[in-house]
């Protein structure tokens, strides 16, 4: 996969946060306050109860004191002004002494396989006390507001599947709860939006009992969660070729079958109008301070705009729009077209959705010949064998680990301590040691089992494993150099980003980006009116 | 304490990395004492063991491949499971043609059990016997990982202390019989242990843990004002 198309991709249906919010629908969760105690001084505690078909969950949510200088978005941050977690039923006691003792401590806390997440989230300097200042005087925000900043708050990090005890990804799929890719984790943003709405009512309320007004739920609606992306997603997809090819091979067949559509109907034809304006408002609205993003989201609408201008045909018109996308419009445009497509047809492409965990198992084939392998390395891995990791420029940066906090960075090679101990995430390097190795032998040494290789030659197993294991995932590599001069992880964090199903990419540098998601979710109750239409958010525009 | 299944295999991986494994090796290392850790076998303390005998020994195993017939004998030269066990098992699945591998001279057989995650990989099934303890042990990897409780019946072959064997059936490879040297009935599905762990989280030594957490920590880089920079959130505009 090219890192450049990857960073060109949108939310789509099948993205995460649409998958939960269905399903949530559909099974009729139910999500419940049980208490808001929060104090005009950022202190206190809210918790809430979420019934499902499947368990009782807690969300505890705790609101701290923090100085302005210790907000940071940072990983090292150390202090936040709420903190979060989602407990499997219902805690005691002493569960909840507990967790009042560890989840303000977050990444330095230590928990049990109840705790499924914990969070922690900084208020929006920008709107947060603006809003609630109105709201006490009975003033509505003005919508536009949040067209810049879709958010009240914005989480900094949401730790799940077995980091600090917790529980592991097996017991969610166990239980059933969760079993989707990220779902507990989307399911936190979402209460976290919730509760960043109710804080705000209630703090309102707190300010002026007598005048304030709560927050009108279509602008409710269009309050979305922040988030600042950092470096670890990169390694994510690095190190979980699985995953990606899970979630890639999910899209490519939703665009497969859309695009194989031959006579789409009128409806089709009126839903896709509908959706593309809309989409085109939403892009007029997507705002960064980022001159190339500014740059991108400019040709993004020019060339969505000459879309309604175009004949479709009557035939296969979705597959006669994408091919001319790919022809004459910018890969932004070509992306995001295919994720409209997409969105006209759940009835073909939900049933896509990753529903459960993929089987991550490496592979290694002991048995196969050294000449085999060889060959197989020339075939698949042309793009690592190209590059001349002699170069310095090809050896750049090093990705690192900080005794802070475990922060990822980047690291400049020669010049910054620590690539002694560089995380692996250059795989095309290994691969290309591998086949360096492999050349050097002749014809009756290429005959040798790859077990009798890898004897006298530990050093190259990660990479043998890596190429027999891809066998099975083929979406799965990112052909693409990390440690290169020209790399840029911003793409990487844009394309799992995209799978989560955010909006409104904020790039701040080539490390790390802010986005919203759930801005125009459904809230909890109308969730449960079946009158509602749960599923049409694609693209939130303000509509009040 | 306990700890997850995640935290066992990730700081495994890294302290087996950090203490001088190439990473292939480490990930199959960490693979054999996490399953150990999961079901509640001694994968802590034979690492703690490993850790104290090889500190600035060589970590690549010597091996003497011997074929006489249809056996194949290796001598690992005094190696550990967790370094030898992978290399061992890839000769197992390709030059024995389903027949039994005799390891001799191989340390830390108590890990055994954990090839089973191994086996997977290969896409093979297989049956193990171990000796540990003077006693014999056994396991099979077929549809489950089950272990048989030890001590197990002898057979006429006796393993010698340090002899593991692995007997393969490769039936994806080959529809061949193999018969078992023996089959106790007494066996044990780990795979409950295993979804027990994973309920509650597995049980580990604190202070021993600590050791291991301390060693995967040694890839945690110092940093100083300037590689703050080089990391997510900088720049921000204090929103």
């Amino acid at each position: 996969m090219d890192p450049e198309r990857l960073g060109a991709f949108h939310q789509t249906r099948l993205s995460f946060v649409r998958a939960l919010v269905r399903r949530m629908a559909k099974e009729r969760w139910t999500i419940e306050r049980e208490y808001f105690d929060v104090a005009l001084t950022n202190e206190g505690e809210a918790r809430y109860r979420i019934e499902t078909p499947q368990g009782i969950y807690t969300f505890l949510a705790l609101a701290h004191r923090i100085n302005e200088e210790e907000r940071t978005d940072r990983a090292i941050a150390e202090k936040w002004d709420y903190t979060f977690t989602i407990h499997d039923g219902v805690p005691d006691e002493n569960d909840m002494a507990r967790l009042r003792e560890n989840v303000p401590q977050q990444d330095y806390g230590r928990y049990t396989s109840a705790e499924l997440v914990i969070s922690r989230a900084n208020k929006s300097v920008r709107l947060f006390e603006r809003v609630i200042a109105g709201l006490a005087v009975g003033r509505q925000p003005d919508p536009a507001w949040f067209v810049d900043v879709g958010y009240l708050v914005r989480t900094t990090a949401v730790f799940a599947n077995g980091f600090y005890g917790m529980a592991d990804y097996a017991r969610l799929c166990q239980q059933g709860a969760f079993p989707q890719p990220f779902a507990v984790q989307m399911l936190t943003v979402y209460l976290v939006r919730l509760f960043s709405l109710d804080l705000v009512d209630h703090l309102a309320s707190k300010t002026n009992p007598e005048s304030a007004v709560p927050l009108d739920r279509e602008i409710r609606r269009f309050v979305g969660v922040g988030n600042a992306t950092g470096l670890g997603m990169a390694p994510f997809l690095i190190a979980h070729p699985h995953v990606l090819d899970a979630w890639i091979a999910a899209r490519e067949e939703a665009i497969a079958r859309v695009l194989d559509e031959v006579r789409p109907s009128a409806e089709h034809f009126e839903r896709f109008q509908a959706i593309l304006a809309r989409t085109i408002q939403h892009v007029s609205e997507w705002h960064t301070p980022d001159e190339e993003q500014t740059s991108k989201n400019h040709r993004l609408h020019l060339e969505l705009s000459k879309v309604p201008m175009l004949q479709l045909p009557a035939e296969s018109p979705w597959r006669y729009l994408c091919e001319h996308a790919h022809r004459h419009f910018g890969l932004e445009t070509q992306e995001l077209l295919h994720s409209i497509v997409i969105e006209l047809y759940p009835a073909l492409v939900d049933e896509l959705e990753c529903s459960g965990p993929t089987d991550g198992t490496p592979r290694i084939y002991p048995e196969r010949l050294l000449g085999d392998l060889k060959r197989q390395l020339e075939e698949q891995y042309d793009w690592a064998a190209v590059l001349d990791y002699d170069e310095a420029e090809q050896l750049h940066f090093f990705w690192y680990k900080s005794a802070m906090k475990a922060e990822p960075r980047i690291g400049t090679r020669g010049e910054d301590p620590g690539a002694d101990r560089e995380m692996v995430v250059d795989m095309g390097r290994a691969i290309s040691c591998l086949y360096r190795a492999l050349v050097g032998l002749d014809a009756q040494q290429l005959k040798q089992s790859i077990a009798r290789f890898l004897l006298t030659h530990p050093q190259h197993r990660a990479a043998v494993a890596r190429v027999h294991s891809l066998e099975q995932w083929p979406y799965g590599e990112i052909r693409a150099n990390l440690t290169a001069k020209d790399c840029v992880p911003l793409k990487l964090l844009r394309c799992k980003l995209s799978f989560f199903g955010t909006v409104k990419y904020d790039p701040k540098s080539d490390l790390w980006l802010r986005i919203t998601l759930f801005q125009g979710a459904p809230l909890p109750d109308e969730l449960l009116d079946t009158d509602f239409d749960h599923d049409d958010w694609f693209a939130p525009v303000f509509e009040g | 304490m306990r700890v997850s299944a995640f935290e066992l295999s990730t700081i495994y991986a890294t302290a087996f990395k950090m203490f001088g494994m190439p990473a292939g090796m480490a990930n199959d290392a960490a693979s054999i004492v996490a399953a150990a850790g999961l079901w509640g076998l001694a994968g802590l303390e034979t690492t703690q063991r490993f850790l104290e005998q090889h500190e600035g020994a060589s970590l690549e195993p010597e091996f003497v491949v011997q074929t006489t017939g249809s056996t194949v004998s290796i001598s690992a030269g005094g190696a550990s499971l967790l370094t030898a066990g992978a290399a061992a098992l890839d000769l197992a699945c390709t030059e024995t043609d389903g027949c039994a591998v005799i390891i001799s001279d191989l340390t830390d057989t108590v890990l055994a059990p954990g090839l089973a995650r191994l086996v997977r990989a290969r896409g093979v099934e297989a049956f193990i016997e171990w000796r540990c303890a003077n006693e014999l042990h056994s396991l099979s990897v077929l549809d489950e990982v089950e272990t048989a409780q030890a001590p197990v019946k002898p057979h006429d072959c006796l393993l010698a202390e340090t002899q593991m064997r692995v007997n393969l059936r490769a039936h994806a490879r080959k529809a061949r019989e193999t018969s078992l040297c023996f089959r106790n009935a007494a066996f044990t599905s780990v795979n409950k242990l295993e979804a027990q762990a994973i309920r509650d989280g597995a049980e580990v030594e604190s202070d021993g843990w600590a050791q291991v957490v301390a060693l995967a920590d040694t890839m945690l880089v110092p940093e100083n004002e300037q590689s703050r920079s080089g990391g997510a959130g900088v720049g921000a505009d204090g929103d």
